[in-house]
């Protein structure tokens, strides 16, 4: 028994981690990530925390404890027989209803993620090789595409020290799964807009950070690849409170951006937290005719997360957007509403209520509410 | 059982530097101090009293008492390298949790005598000789263990154990614990806020060729008001804010008619019921806001439009639910309502000034 706490206390590179468990005290990322900046599959100890503090005691059984849930956390509830080879699976899945005023109410069920994951380590940690693949929704249309949103070498330059070579997410702002906010939807950092790149992570006593030189998605679409830099730090004002900003500059064939953003993290008591980035974005967009279309768009996303009781959160999300166009000025905010729930190790399940509020040239519109029911299931 | 814990002891130091074993010391804190429980800081003998009234009712699992008795030998381990009070407060508070849960009884309080503190007696283990055990199995254990090695005098307690007992004693016999959960004085009563509000009303427009056309508006403010927080009671206090409002307002009836960005401006005037969660750090209040909202439909009335409507103004009453986190000074609230079936919404900050 003393073995296994040993083995996961010291062996383990550095919980199952969203941005906004800084509430249970995890600000950094790296603590359960392999990726330094989050995303992507979880280490040995993020497992562990994942399935022994964050998850709900309602279906366990009482001769279980959570030495034995944490021992059970590798893959497939195995306990690891080895230190170089991780591999994970991972399901997201939506049901999501529109409009729920509206005579028919459009629904369906998507299939967001469906990823297997291999992590390989090399040399006590000092190389880490991690890939994933899987099925994705198509852009346009309700089908299935085979995608990775991830694959990468890690070099560990020192303890405080990692650049990372391959296709990851941009290093921007606050890394959520919420990706229909406009801090991502609106600034082409949504779901599938990962790039290739070099991307430097180092950290101190006080602040985190990196830098990001990337050329886009080169091997899907070439064409529209966008190529650029971003950095984003932290400071660290305590275990609990986090302030951080970020910058983008990125150019592709016909749109060049320049994004800032400063966010905050906060923790409280018992895991709850309160997370947000208020950000702009210029965007000069050529259109068909060669006119450039200049967008100015600031952005704010709000969450905050009550600790109801173990393995169970109320979520309250703000979304808000304004953008000014040739076109026009409109704005939107969004609420969300909601419950999240971690039943049992493995499983997310997460139940939202969003309303939608949009201003603009139009005039009033009604509000438009929609309900989404997101289960997440890994291994 | 205690050669293992000096085997762990000795580990630590074949094959793990202080900068290791402080950074596991580091995720065993961040994993125990989401607990009330976790409290390095206070005296052993409120300490004491505190786990009587608290540590019954706090349930712990096996997995979180080993951590709790890691952290412990950690402690004291660092104590016996640093000589600081603060590992051996947290160790000696650490262990009396461990032996007052039954977890590692007879090791905790090994280790309790060893920090100076008399050893734990639960009711179901009175009978055992723990004593004579302790004198033997430490004398052998702990024989190549130079507790007073770099002593600093001014730093350690250097009491004899028997003294420190009948100390403690008197101590517990006069002191009387505070329960910490909850405040009955409101640390701050009266703040600033500023706020941003939204909702949206409903009604009908009419003129000499439209009967009764439904309008929809949206208004959202800016706004600026003060927040009074009185009469604690329990976990509960009363609250009550003062908003005015400037912002702007969009009308629409369908395709036919709509205006955007009408000036408007309003007031808001409200109490509620706060539950303190977590000795304040988190709100959780119902309420009931008056909403005046004017301005916004001069456009429609005016020529060429010449509607009439059945409102010029809106004044309505809203419950509400709110939440709210406080960082020293200031809050962040969110106040979540429905007017007219459509939610209305006010996020802001509050800044406590007394």
């Amino acid at each position: 028994m003393h073995k296994l706490l040993f083995i996961l206390l010291f062996l383990s590179s550095s919980a199952y981690s969203y941005t906004n468990f800084i509430g249970y005290g995890y600000g950094s990322c790296l603590t359960c990530h392999y990726n330094a900046f989050g995303n992507g599959p979880l280490n040995d100890y993020g497992r562990a925390l994942g399935a022994s503090l964050i998850a709900g005691k309602t279906f366990r059984s009482k001769n279980t404890n959570e030495e034995m849930i944490a021992e059970r956390s590798g893959f497939f509830f195995s306990r690891p027989k080895q230190t170089w080879f991780r591999p994970s699976l991972d399901y997201r899945g939506l049901y999501l209803a529109r409009d729920l005023s509206s005579s028919q109410v459009p629904k369906k069920y998507i299939h967001m993620q469906a990823d297997a994951n291999a992590v390989f380590k090399f040399l006590e940690d000092k190389i880490i090789v991690s890939g994933t693949i899987g099925l994705a929704p198509e852009a346009n249309g309700d089908g299935q595409v085979l995608y990775s949103r991830e694959h990468y070498v890690q070099y560990r330059i020192s303890e405080k020290h990692r650049v990372y070579v391959g296709k990851t997410d941009h290093l921007f702002g606050l890394r959520i799964p919420d990706h229909t906010v406009a801090a991502k939807r609106k600034t082409g950092l949504a779901e599938n807009d990962q790039t290739y790149g070099l991307t430097y992570h180092w950290y101190n006593e006080k602040i985190e950070g990196g830098a990001q030189v990337f050329i886009g998605d080169v091997l899907t679409d070439a064409d529209t690849a966008a190529k650029g830099v971003s950095s984003k730090h932290e400071y660290k004002f305590s275990e609990k409170l986090r302030i951080g900003a970020s910058v983008l500059f990125s150019s592709a064939e016909n749109i060049k951006r320049t994004i800032f953003s400063a966010h905050s993290r906060m923790g409280f008591p018992k895991g709850s937290s309160l997370i947000a980035e208020l950000g702009m974005q210029n965007a000069e967009e050529t259109i068909q005719s060669g006119q450039v279309n200049e967008t100015k768009t600031q952005f704010l996303f709000l969450q905050n997360q009550y600790y109801l009781a173990r393995g169970l959160n109320f979520l309250q999300t703000f979304d808000y957007h304004k953008s000014d166009s040739l076109q026009g000025k409109t704005s939107m905010w969004q609420l969300f509403l909601g419950l999240q729930w971690f039943p049992m190790p493995r499983v997310e399940m997460r139940l939202e209520f969003g309303n939608s509020r949009f201003y603009g040239v139009i005039g009033a519109a009604e509000d438009r509410q929609q309900l989404l029911l997101q289960n997440h299931i890994w291994f | 059982m205690v050669l293992r814990i000096l085997l762990i002891c000795i580990s630590f130091n074949c094959f793990a530097n202080l900068g290791k074993i402080l950074s596991v010391r580091k995720k065993i804190v961040l994993t125990l101090k989401v607990d009330d429980l976790y409290q390095p800081k206070t005296n052993y003998d409120d300490y004491l009293l505190y786990l009587d009234e608290n540590l019954e009712e706090a349930n712990l699992s096996d997995f979180q008492l080993k951590l709790w008795y890691f952290l412990g030998k950690i402690d004291a381990y660092m104590y016996l390298k640093k000589r600081t009070k603060n590992y051996l407060y947290s160790s000696r508070n650490a262990f009396a949790l461990t032996a007052k849960s039954d977890y590692e009884y007879k090791a905790s309080n090994k280790f309790l005598k060893l920090l100076g503190k008399r050893k734990i007696d639960l009711e179901n283990k009175r009978e055992e000789s723990l004593d004579s055990e302790l004198d033997t199995s430490l004398d052998d254990d702990f024989s190549d263990v130079d507790w007073d090695d770099g002593v600093d005098g001014s730093e350690i307690d250097d009491t004899s154990v028997d003294d420190i007992e009948s100390l403690s004693r008197r101590k517990s016999k006069k002191k009387k614990f505070k329960k910490k959960k909850i405040t009955r004085k409101l640390p701050k009563n009266f703040a600033i806020g500023y706020s941003y509000v939204s909702w949206q009303e409903k009604f009908n427009i009419s003129n000499s060729s439209i009967q009764d056309l439904p309008v929809s508006l949206s208004f959202r403010a800016h706004s600026l008001g003060i927040n009074y927080e009185y009469l604690p009671f329990k976990s509960f206090h009363l609250s009550s804010h003062v908003n005015v409002l400037f912002g702007k307002s969009d009308v629409g009836a369908g395709p036919g008619f709509s205006e955007s960005d009408l000036s408007s401006f309003g007031a808001i005037v409200g109490s509620s019921i706060k539950y303190d969660m977590d000795e304040g750090s988190r709100n959780l209040g119902f309420g009931v806001d008056l909403l005046f909202r004017s301005g916004a439909l001069d456009a429609l009335l005016k020529a060429p439009n010449n509607f009439k409507s059945d409102r010029e103004s809106f004044l309505g009453v809203t419950p509400y639910l709110e939440f709210e986190n406080h960082i020293s000074k200031i809050s962040f609230f969110t106040r979540l309502g429905l007017v007219e079936g459509d939610i209305s919404w006010q996020l802001g900050l509050n800044y406590y000034l007394f």
